[in-house]
């Protein structure tokens, strides 16, 4: 424990937690709308979208889990890079147009503008409760993060009395979503994002040169793990794993609910195209955090005997704390672990805004109260907030951390299998809900049993093609399935008098 | 206001990102970087220009749109 480190952390947190209630005043709009608590009124310009966006998708995890990864496996790791660059292009070509058409008739969630667009509300429920279902693992993994970094920086993480810390964290979390929705995480990305910037830019400076320059530094990667593994005559090995993990994840961190929730309270579409072109600079930072597994590495800390006890408790995940605690003086530390802390926040409250808007608008309402007030969604909004994050607080206390990485897992193969519905939905007027819902249908079982073939321990699933084995994420193969039977029910069952009746999909 | 070139301009950075074959090596390193890895970070870079680019051409043709419809009104 260092007093100088403690305390730089909790005062950082304190700010951010005035900010975070101090955000209900920011633009003020009638809260008891939903549209304004969790859409934050759809106001948001570029600036302000760019922190957003940026603090939601590079989670906490991300900046844990990546550096864990290069940390133990080299090369492979680096995927999270290649996956970052294909996200933004492919945003450029799809959020617009979703944000133009939920702006035109009021959509708070995607699930309102599949009932919409499908006048289907069975496929809305799919796809809300899809979201709803990959949501839930990812806010507890926001809290492990949490965890980890209380754990660093000292504080006892076992029995009641170490569970405290985590319980403020939750408990202020929960306040500030509750008073001010959406504009709260929006409010405290800023610091979070500034925060990140420093910590890394700090570590890129101080670390390299400290080992010795970047070809020391690359030096220490064993040479196995320097590179993929390359193909040879009876498998693709690395190769096709690598892609698709990348094309996979692109796909899925789009579709997730809080990066829609994200794109949806912007204020024009033209902001949405401007970030998908500013939003690089977080893949820049990221493509530096994955270099942090490669300094741990070269540093040798997973050698070192004082963070022996940490390692054993939290495994490769320690790795990037350990490399601060190692070369950087206490108040840094301080700094870098608040960044990693609030990282965790920003998100799990957008993913909790994001799973309330889904079961009010998509689960609840059209189900239990059709003629409800606006008023009443909103109060029953909050409500769902609240007891999401006592959900993922529960997961946390009560479940093995290792099952709540697997559900994780199994959730961005499941919410890869809403992107026919959601994409398709916006460019072929020729989509029917039937042939969709058949397709998530297939997509979802497909990926389900290969996961579960794997044993839950991994996500990519060997298929063979003659002689030759292919690793392949398994997000994307069950993608493949679910397309393929959209394909053939629209082809065998759409009566070509029903083609191009949707209005919504003219450009502009 | 999707163009044939705007479409290449996204497409560009994808391919880059996903032709590990071409990309899955070495040499030439860079300040120290295996090739591997700073290709990667430079398709950050290069992908960040291209949609900014991208941006730019649709900002214009979508004034252009609108600056017709308002003469087509007038």
């Amino acid at each position: 424990m260092n007093v100088m480190s403690i305390g730089i952390f909790v005062a950082l947190f304190a700010l951010v937690s005035t900010l975070g209630m101090a955000a209900a005043r920011w633009r003020r709009g009638d809260l008891s709308a939903i549209h304004e608590w969790g859409l934050a009124g759809r106001r948001f310009g570029t600036v302000m979208s760019w922190f957003l966006i940026g603090g939601d998708l590079y989670t906490a995890y991300t900046f844990v889990a990546v550096p864990a990864l290069v940390f133990a496996a080299g090369a492979t790791g680096f995927f999270a890079v290649p996956y970052t660059i294909i996200t933004f292009p492919l945003g450029f070509l799809v959020l617009p147009r979703l944000w133009r058409v939920a702006r035109q008739h009021g959509h708070v969630t995607v699930a309102d503008y599949i009932e919409h667009r499908f006048v289907s509300r069975p496929l809305a429920l799919a796809i809300a409760l899809t979201g709803l279902l990959a949501t839930m693992p990812y806010i507890a993994l926001q809290l492990v993060g949490i965890q980890v970094t209380l754990g660093a920086l000292g504080f006892p993480t076992h029995g009641w009395l170490g569970e405290l810390p985590l319980f403020v964290a939750f408990g202020v979390l929960a306040v500030y979503t509750w008073s001010s929705g959406l504009r709260a995480p929006a409010m405290i990305a800023v610091v979070k994002d500034l925060l990140i910037y420093a910590t890394i830019i700090g570590a890129l400076i101080v670390i390299p040169t400290r080992l010795g320059g970047f070809g020391h530094m690359f030096a220490a990667l064993p040479p196995a793990k320097l590179l993929l593994k390359a193909p040879d005559a009876t498998s693709l090995n690395g190769y096709s794993s690598y892609a698709t993990l990348a094309l996979g994840s692109a796909l899925a961190l789009l579709l997730y609910p809080h990066s829609m929730t994200a794109t949806l309270s912007t204020s024009s579409d033209c902001v949405i195209r401007r970030n998908m072109a500013l939003l690089p600079a977080y893949s820049l930072l990221l493509a530096f955090v994955a270099l942090l597994g490669v300094m741990a590495l070269a540093a040798g800390v997973g050698a070192m005997p004082e963070y022996a006890d940490q390692f054993r408790q939290y495994g490769p995940n320690f790795a990037v704390f350990a490399l601060f605690l190692h070369y950087f003086p206490s108040w840094f530390v301080g700094v870098a672990f608040a960044a990693i802390g609030i990282g965790a926040l920003v998100p799990a409250a957008i993913m909790s805004i994001a799973a309330a808007n889904l079961f009010t608008r998509n689960v609840w309402r059209p189900y239990f109260a059709p003629h409800c007030s606006a008023a009443r969604e909103t109060r029953v909004a909050k409500r769902v907030s609240l007891f999401v994050k006592f959900g993922a607080l529960g997961f946390v206390l009560f479940v093995p951390v290792q099952f709540t990485i697997q559900l994780q897992l199994l959730g961005g193969v499941w919410i890869t299998q809403t992107l026919p519905a959601v994409v398709l939905g916006l460019f072929v007027p020729a989509m029917r809900a039937r042939s969709l819902m058949a397709g998530w249908i297939a997509g979802l079982g497909t990926g389900t049993w290969m996961i579960a073939g794997n044993g839950f321990k991994t996500a990519t699933y060997t298929i063979h093609v003659g002689a030759l084995a292919m690793p392949v994420y398994a997000a994307v193969i069950a993608l493949l399935v679910n397309f393929v039977v959209v394909l053939a029910s629209s082809l065998l069952f759409v009566k070509p008098q029903e083609e191009g009746v949707e209005g919504d999909l003219q450009n502009r | 206001m999707t163009t044939r070139l705007t479409l290449l301009l996204l497409a560009t950075p994808i391919v880059a990102a996903l032709c590990v074959p071409f990309y899955n090596r070495v040499t030439p390193t860079l300040d120290g970087w295996p090739f591997f890895y700073w290709w990667q970070t430079g398709c950050v870079l290069a992908g960040a220009l291209l949609t900014g680019a991208a941006y730019l051409l649709d900002a214009r043709a979508v004034r252009k749109a609108g600056a017709r419809s308002q003469e087509g009104a007038a």
